[in-house]
């Protein structure tokens, strides 16, 4: 026998100690049983993972995410650009959901989306209106668009337009207002609604002309990946990425026919808010994930989403509305002065969809301010960005990560490694207040349930695996 | 009293790991009852059992991790809460004095890795281990499976597949293994020399090891198969692999296979491997009823003891001189009326060697047993030899030989009846095995002898391990001595000592 052995302890540490004690390489495996122990679910996860058919898929679609490459080249009322919106129809974030089971945060963001629209003069108005059966309700997702926190969108509200541009498919995400008392945290009060028309009477002309300006759109995925070298991770921190589009758009806004205090005040909300990039790198990441979305046999995870009271995944080879949900789990961080644990909602929003790309939380080694901002230390992150590898497909070297030796992040969400794993996605996340309108009180990391996967994998087994489909 | 359960999403702790834990948090003052477990059915139904059961835990699953307190005072428990959560994130610190950074939840991430391990040693829950085996066994691993509840089926797959590849699956319930000096699971430190040892059981491995390191000799390769290699289902697949690398290996010059008797065509095909070699071989049948005669090249043992002093003596390079070989067997005695012997073993197959070696001072009843004379209990009215490491008594604790407070309480319940003539333990010290074995049980041996005075009592202990083992030897013996204890030279010369103090006239 050789005398070189490499030994690998899946189990208990004590075996693993005593080798260490007797100078041997060793690596401890920190097992836990796949699947919650399901056989039947280990099987098909097996099945699933040696199929050729699946492979090839994952590679496929994947490879169509790292081409993505999305422009903002126009803002618009979301009743013009998003195919299908009208009137009565209300967007929020996350999987489908009724009025009487929504959060605080997104019925009283819808209630201020009601009186913002004039569909209701009162708040009793609006609760009734929603309530009727009158307003449809729809996941932003089914019309390529996202939103933070409640992420409601209404037919009249302006909404950022993201062309992919390989692809030719377009994703939307409305204007972020800035923090405090704000529409995707539930707040719907005089302040909320005068900010909303702003931004649709003064705001939109402007950039609109300015985006008119700018023939060929400004090229997000360049932002995205100079603004991880510069310490955001394009989720909870835009700090970077919100400098560089400022950059990019202060002169097409000045080369506007508008007057100069007129532009001077589109100019300061852009300047004034941290996180105005992150209605830009949602709708990029949503637009390069959507491309790649309904490949047969690919089990690639196109949408991590949250509407505060359940979380939802999509899955490339599964249908374009068909969600796997479970309880959304809650955020666990730093909470505000102020604030406890009994405060907090449930993870809400749709800006997971920045992990699902293999940003945010993702690629919290690029962002070590991030880390005062959700707990943890910097290592944390280092070691959250590389245990991301384990469940992806593919690394993206369009976006690296200086403080990794210019590693670039683990793209491509896998649902069976992720369950062969045992890993689930790391997602950095706002803590949002469960009541409506308070806005947000901390900041944290958060995992989706594992269930979501089990359930996906169960019915890519279903669709793909029981051969009964003639 | 005040009762408290929580319960922590996937958050998956290895039961070894939290059956220790609680043992320990049991210790504490003022704890009634605590359970640390993940929720498996089987520990739901011990939360309920306890009246510690909670809503969540319907929808709890494997993964997650169950923490049931019950304090005297209620200003305990979440201290104890505390301290439990301490103890098992590492004392809020990260462990830095692993060798590795990364965290593998896998095998298959330690394989993409490109790491090349070159072994893989299982102890998760049996159910699961035949997938990562076949995993392991796929990239060029050997397998060591201390784990049991694994089906036969997969037991025969899986050693089928790696007999065809010249793999080694050392299990399912295997506790011992020695590769190139390096001791896997529970084994001795002993020094490296000729001999390699191809074994179905592991404590049986333990003591021939042991014995051959006493007697000057050294080994090669321990080699383990669990003790259903030699069914007539799974033919011996993985005793001949041993058999054939210890054959193929320059260094090993004798080779010793121990095992319980086989079934009889896995045992030809054994033999006719053995004679087929041309190395002398020992052959240790425990508990075989049939008298073997040595032929060629084979050499019949009929103890542990035997078949280290035969192997030793085979040994080209042996130089010393062997003790005599007394007898291999206790010899019948005559013995008292009402005097019995109450065996508390903690190695398996050292309680199965003394069921046999003291067979002839008539009824001993024991676990190990599958006729009319199976027991779990000492009741006083005939002899007992209990493997405390069984199921049936760890049940949810860790094995006597991890945790030793298992078997203080029946050293105490034997001591005090009367019948009780003397307690025979056997302490296997080494690898895997409690750092301070023999101390944690010295208290309760003290309290044992100060039970009754009046009358003959004796505790025969034997210490299976070396001076080289991580707890020592000589300084465990004198401990044993100082307060009392008789201390046998193996465990065959433990079972000669309790004969000898129960025949009759003594």
């Amino acid at each position: 026998m050789s005398n070189h052995h490499h030994f690998v302890n899946i189990g208990t540490r004590l075996f693993y100690d005593d080798l260490v004690l007797q100078n041997q390489k060793v690596t401890q495996v920190k097992w836990a049983p796949l699947a919650n122990g399901d056989h039947k679910l280990i099987q098909a996860l097996d099945k699933l993972s040696k199929e050729s058919r699946v492979q090839e898929a994952n590679e496929k679609a994947v490879s169509i995410v790292l081409q993505g490459h999305p422009y903002l080249v126009d803002i618009g009322l979301a009743k013009d650009m998003i195919e299908g919106m009208h009137e009565n129809l209300i967007l929020h974030a996350g999987p489908p959901i009724e009025w009487n089971r929504m959060c605080g945060p997104m019925q009283g963001a819808i209630i201020g989306a009601l009186l913002y629209e004039k569909k209701a003069n009162t708040i009793e108005e609006a609760k009734a209106l929603a309530a009727s059966g009158n307003i449809e309700f729809s996941p932003a997702q089914h019309y390529n668009a996202v939103g933070p926190m409640a992420g409601v969108i209404s037919a009249s509200m302006p909404v950022h337009v993201i062309l992919n541009k390989p692809f030719g498919n377009k994703a939307y995400c409305t204007i972020n207002e800035g923090l405090g008392k704000v529409l995707r945290f539930g707040a719907y009060d005089e302040s909320v609604l005068t900010r909303l028309h702003w931004i649709k009477d003064e705001f939109m002309p402007v950039l609109k002309a300015a985006l008119f300006n700018v023939p060929l759109g400004i090229d997000l995925k360049v932002l995205i990946a100079q603004a991880v070298q510069m310490g955001d991770e394009c989720h909870n921190r835009n700090k970077a990425a919100t400098s560089l589009f400022f950059k990019e758009i202060v002169n097409p806004l000045l080369n506007t026919p508008f007057k100069r205090d007129h532009i001077q005040r589109v100019i300061s909300f852009i300047q004034n808010n941290d996180h105005y990039f992150l209605n830009l790198s949602m709708p990029a990441a949503k637009s390069m994930l959507e491309a790649a979305h309904g490949v047969e046999y690919s089990t690639l995870v196109t949408t991590m989403a949250r509407n505060g009271v359940d979380f939802g995944l999509r899955i490339s080879g599964l249908g374009k509305q068909t969600w796997f949900t479970a309880p959304a789990n809650m955020v666990q961080g730093l909470l505000f002065a102020g604030f406890s644990d009994e405060d907090a909602s449930p993870d809400l929003g749709d800006s997971t969809i920045t992990e699902t790309l293999g940003i945010g939380g993702f690629a919290m080694g690029a962002s070590p301010a991030i880390t005062q901002f959700v707990g943890g230390t910097v290592e944390d992150a280092m070691e959250y960005t590389r245990s991301m590898f384990a469940i992806t497909m593919k690394e993206n070297t369009a976006f690296a990560l200086p403080a990794l030796n210019f590693m670039g992040t683990a793209t491509g969400i896998d649902v069976l490694k992720v369950i062969k794993h045992g890993v689930l996605p790391i997602i950095n996340s706002g803590i949002a207040h469960k009541e409506a309108g308070v806005g947000q009180i901390g900041a944290g990391i958060v995992s989706p349930p594992m269930e979501c996967f089990l359930k996906a994998l169960s019915a890519l087994n279903d669709e793909y695996m029981e051969e009964n489909h003639g | 009293m005040h009762k408290q359960t929580r319960i922590f999403k996937n958050r998956y702790v290895d039961s070894v790991s939290l059956m220790s834990l609680a043992a320990k948090v049991k210790k504490q003052e003022g704890v009634v009852e605590v359970v640390i477990a993940m929720a498996t059915d089987m520990n739901k139904a011990i939360v309920e059992q306890v009246g510690l059961a909670v809503e969540e835990l319907n929808t709890s699953t494997v993964n997650d991790l169950l923490i049931g307190v019950i304090t005297q005072d209620s200003d305990r428990t979440q201290e104890i809460f505390d301290h439990i959560l301490d103890t098992l994130s590492g004392g809020g610190k990260k462990d830095k004095a692993t060798q590795q950074d990364k965290v593998y939840t896998s095998l298959e991430s330690v394989v993409n890795d490109e790491l090349k391990p070159t072994v893989a040693i299982f102890s998760i829950p049996g159910q699961y281990v035949a997938r990562e085996a076949q995993i392991a066994l796929e990239n060029d691993m050997d397998v060591m499976i201390f784990s049991d509840n694994m089906s036969l089926e997969e037991e025969v797959a899986l050693k089928q597949y790696a007999f065809d590849h010249g793999r080694l699956v050392m299990g399912p319930d295997c506790g011992t293994a020695v590769f190139d000096g390096v001791g896997l699971c529970f084994a001795n430190e002993v020094t490296r020399g000729d001999i390699g040892i191809v074994a179905a059981s592991g404590t049986g491995s333990q003591e021939v090891m042991v014995q051959i390191d006493r007697l000057g000799g050294g080994i090669t390769d321990a080699i383990g198969t669990g003790g259903r290699d030699l069914s007539l289902a799974v033919n011996g697949l993985m005793m001949r692999e041993g058999i054939r690398r210890l054959s193929e290996d320059d260094n090993t010059k004798v080779i010793v296979c121990v095992s319980k008797p086989p079934a009889l065509k896995v045992r030809d095909l054994i033999l006719n491997q053995l004679k087929s070699i041309d190395k002398p071989c020992v052959v240790c049948f425990l508990g075989n009823k049939e008298t073997m005669h040595d032929e060629g090249n084979i050499h019949y043992a009929s103890s542990l003891y035997e078949a280290a002093h035969k192997a030793v003596s085979l040994s080209p390079s042996y130089k010393g001189t062997l003790p005599e070989l007394k007898s291999s067997k206790v010899s019948s005695v005559e013995v008292n009326p009402n005097q019995y012997i109450v065996g508390l073993y903690c190695g398996g197959t050292l309680c199965y060697e003394a069921l046999d070696q003291l067979s002839p001072l008539g009824t001993i009843k024991s676990n190990l047993r599958h006729d009319d004379h199976v027991t779990h209990h000492v009741d006083g009215t005939t002899h007992v030899l209990l493997d405390l490491g069984d199921d049936e008594f760890t049940n949810g604790r860790p094995h006597p030989m991890i945790e030793p407070s298992l078997r203080h309480d029946w050293i105490l319940n034997a001591a005090k009846l009367e019948t009780t003539r003397v307690i025979l333990l056997d302490f296997v010290l080494g690898y895997g095995a409690h750092p301070q074995a023999v101390q944690e049980s010295l208290d309760t041996l003290k309290e044992a002898f100060e039970v009754e005075k009046e009358r003959s009592f004796d505790i025969v202990a034997y210490v299976c391990a070396t001076s080289k083992d991580k707890q020592g030897f000589e300084s465990n013996v004198e401990a044993l001595e100082s307060i009392g204890v008789k201390v046998a030279q193996s465990n065959l010369h433990a079972c000669e000592l309790v004969a000898s103090l129960i025949k009759k006239g003594v």
